[in-house]
């Protein structure tokens, strides 16, 4: 009997693993990371959608980590196991990972990693870089304020990259003009932590103290607009300004609420344009169309998506393009 | 807070109980309108007066747990999903009473779970509510499908009740005073409240007088995570987007403005009154340490600082009771 239950779970967990590997020529897998953030499930659904447009010859296979780096490893190694020419990953833990990773690159599979590198070398890295995007939006504001101004920075968590990043680009791009920051918090990409910090800097500068608020996601963007709006002061001309550009903050610049928001790219469907050539056996360098190529400290081929600024002149061509829920897009 | 006047005036002269509480407050108004000029403002007043309702009324819920000498993890999480599911709701076009209905009744439901979970399963209340916490951020997630749940175009009419204003003052406001009134007649003034007060101080003693544990224990957590729901659609008014990431760390907010407030952690001490200084105490900090245009990370240092005098205070004082 325990035989027979043994041999049944090994039909199906072949048939299982074995029918897509067949289906298709091209199989390539994509472990994500987590799915507790619109922008990666933007990640996971942009490029899934893509594929299922575009590339009839591939089966994506995608699995999802959940937050757990011990699951992602096993989530790559069952990818392995169903013939993937290609893996994609956004990694939970960046050096949880490496030592699968270097077993598959060394088995011939291709890795792709897409938004957070890894610290060995793999085959490419996709992702925006966020000190250009701070960088973006100071100089949209130098140029905005007429070279002077006071702002008020509302920053990320202050543990992660990408916020110290966001500021230090800014702070470049301010520098040497006479645009100061008067009051600066760290809000953990909260609104309402946003919102409350903004509602006490609101009574700590009265009526044109304040020309921009400069904050570093979408989120604690519409925090500062919900506290501006909430205490009547939405008519001083305050420039908002966000990072993300989720698909609510694209309609709220074209609204003229916000003043403008800064992309940071979904990599999709630039992940899986860059798998598929790869599957195909094209080199990294034709990857020039999806954006700037360089190399990461490790030596990894990275292809750089750059930031677009959208502001109202452009936010119409945006809508719906961005992520995140948008209940007009449907 | 109470230690400290007690040391320093005579016994003769000693003070109501909870007298400690308010004169910290006064002193830290006090001090905060010579650190800032702003602080004073009316209309900073009314603006940490909004802060104090937010975040007063986790607080109150959470003086129910603990009086029954319990702990409730999961306000946090119980926030973000009734604001989230309140932001789906509105979106799919159901109107405002029916979501506001939903989401409490939601929100009730989970605190029935952790009751039914502490008072008749015996599981440890740290550890029920620590699990309805993970659950219960899992639901949202869910539902919210991972982002930011927009409402739609009834976020302009549900803004009222979280950022809109009655005769010139902040709508939260009269939610909290409304919240607090009803709490403070219902510990103080009916024979519930009087069971709540004899469970938390002595379980045994309440068993042997005839007093139902079980239910005493399980209505607690379903006021506790009422509230919670209730400051979750606030949250989601003043806000008017779902954030389902939002609300980490306010069961610790909850549960300070309770201790500081007075409220004893072996239960069976503590007041609404006292909840309403300890949320004015934390409101204020907070919104002084901005006025001055203090960083974030010393007002952290600050925050963790308060916290645990607060709780050293309370244990001297029960260790010399």
């Amino acid at each position: 009997m325990r035989k027979t239950v043994q041999w049944a779970a090994l039909v199906l967990a072949a048939a299982g693993y074995a029918a897509p590997a067949f289906a298709a020529d091209l199989v390539i897998g994509f472990s994500q990371a987590s799915s507790n953030a619109a922008h990666r499930n933007k990640m996971t659904s942009g490029n899934k959608e893509y594929a299922e447009q575009n590339f009839k010859d591939t089966k994506l296979i995608i699995t999802n980590a959940e937050g757990s780096s011990a699951k992602q490893i096993s989530d790559v190694e069952s990818l392995v196991v169903q013939g993937i020419k290609v893996l994609m990953i956004s990694a939970q833990d960046d050096a949880a990972i490496a030592p699968t990773i270097k077993g598959l690159l060394s088995s011939g599979i291709k890795v792709v990693t897409l938004d957070r590198s890894l610290p060995i070398p793999v085959t490419v890295h996709l992702g925006a870089h966020n000190k250009p995007i701070g960088v973006l939006a100071g100089k949209f504001l130098v140029d905005k304020l007429g070279g002077k101004g006071s702002v008020v920075e509302i920053k990320g968590d202050p543990a992660v990259l990408p916020a110290i990043e966001r500021h230090d680009g800014f702070a470049d791009a301010i520098k040497g003009t006479a645009i100061k920051v008067i009051a600066e918090t760290h809000a953990d990409w909260d609104q309402e932590k946003a919102m409350k910090f903004m509602e006490d800097t609101l009574q700590r500068f009265p009526a044109g103290q304040i020309q921009a608020v400069y904050t570093h996601n979408d989120n604690m963007a519409y925090g500062a607009l919900r506290a501006i709006q909430a205490a009547g002061r939405q008519n001083e001309g305050i420039l908002i300004v966000g990072i993300d550009g989720e698909n609510k903050a694209i309609r709220s610049v074209a609204k003229g609420e916000l003043a403008a928001t800064f992309t940071y790219s979904t990599v999709a469907p630039e992940g899986i344009i860059a798998a598929h050539a790869l599957a195909k056996g094209e080199s990294v360098s034709s990857l020039t169309k999806l954006g700037k190529i360089g190399k990461l400290a490790n030596g990894t081929p990275e292809v750089e998506i750059a930031s677009q600024m959208i502001t109202k002149d452009n936010a119409a061509q945006f809508f719906c393009k961005g992520f995140g829920d948008d209940p007009e897009c449907k | 807070m109470r230690l400290s006047t007690e040391h320093v005036l005579p016994s003769k002269l000693s003070l109501p109980r909870g007298a400690g509480l308010w004169i910290a407050l006064l002193i830290l108004a006090i001090a905060s309108s010579l650190v800032s000029p702003h602080f004073l403002n009316p209309a900073n007043l009314l603006n940490v007066l909004r802060q104090v309702a937010l975040y007063g009324i986790l607080g109150v819920g959470m003086t129910f747990v603990i009086l029954a000498r319990w702990i409730d993890l999961s306000v946090g999480s119980v926030v973000a999903f009734s604001g989230v599911l309140g932001a789906r709701l509105l979106q799919l076009g159901y109107p405002i009473p029916t979501v506001v209905a939903c989401s409490l009744a939601v929100g009730s439901l989970i605190g029935a779970f952790n009751g039914l979970g502490v008072s008749i399963w015996h599981v440890p209340a740290f550890i029920m509510t620590l699990g309805t916490m993970v659950m219960t951020r899992g639901f949202d997630l869910m539902v919210a499908r991972g982002g930011p749940v927009d409402p739609g175009p009834a976020a302009e009419r549900f803004f009222w009740l979280g950022g809109g204003y009655l005769l010139r003052v902040p709508t939260p406001i009269y939610v909290f005073a409304a919240v607090c009134l009803v709490s403070h007649v219902v510990l103080s003034h009916t024979t519930f409240g009087r069971t709540i007060y004899a469970v938390g101080s002595n379980e045994e003693a309440a068993r042997l007088s005839g007093i139902n544990i079980a239910f005493t224990n399980f209505s607690v957590f379903v006021i506790g995570s009422f509230l919670a729901a209730l400051s979750g659609l606030i949250f989601l008014s003043r806000l008017s987007v779902g954030d389902p990431n939002s609300g980490n760390g306010l069961e610790l907010e909850a549960i300070t403005i309770a201790v500081i407030g007075g409220t004893s952690l072996s239960g069976g001490e503590g007041s609404v009154v006292g909840a309403v200084g300890g949320a004015m105490i934390l409101a204020i900090i907070a919104n002084v340490l901005n006025l001055a245009g203090v960083t974030t990370f010393s007002q952290q240092v600050v925050k963790g600082a308060i916290i645990i005098l607060a709780v050293w205070v309370e244990t001297v004082r029960t260790r010399r009771a």
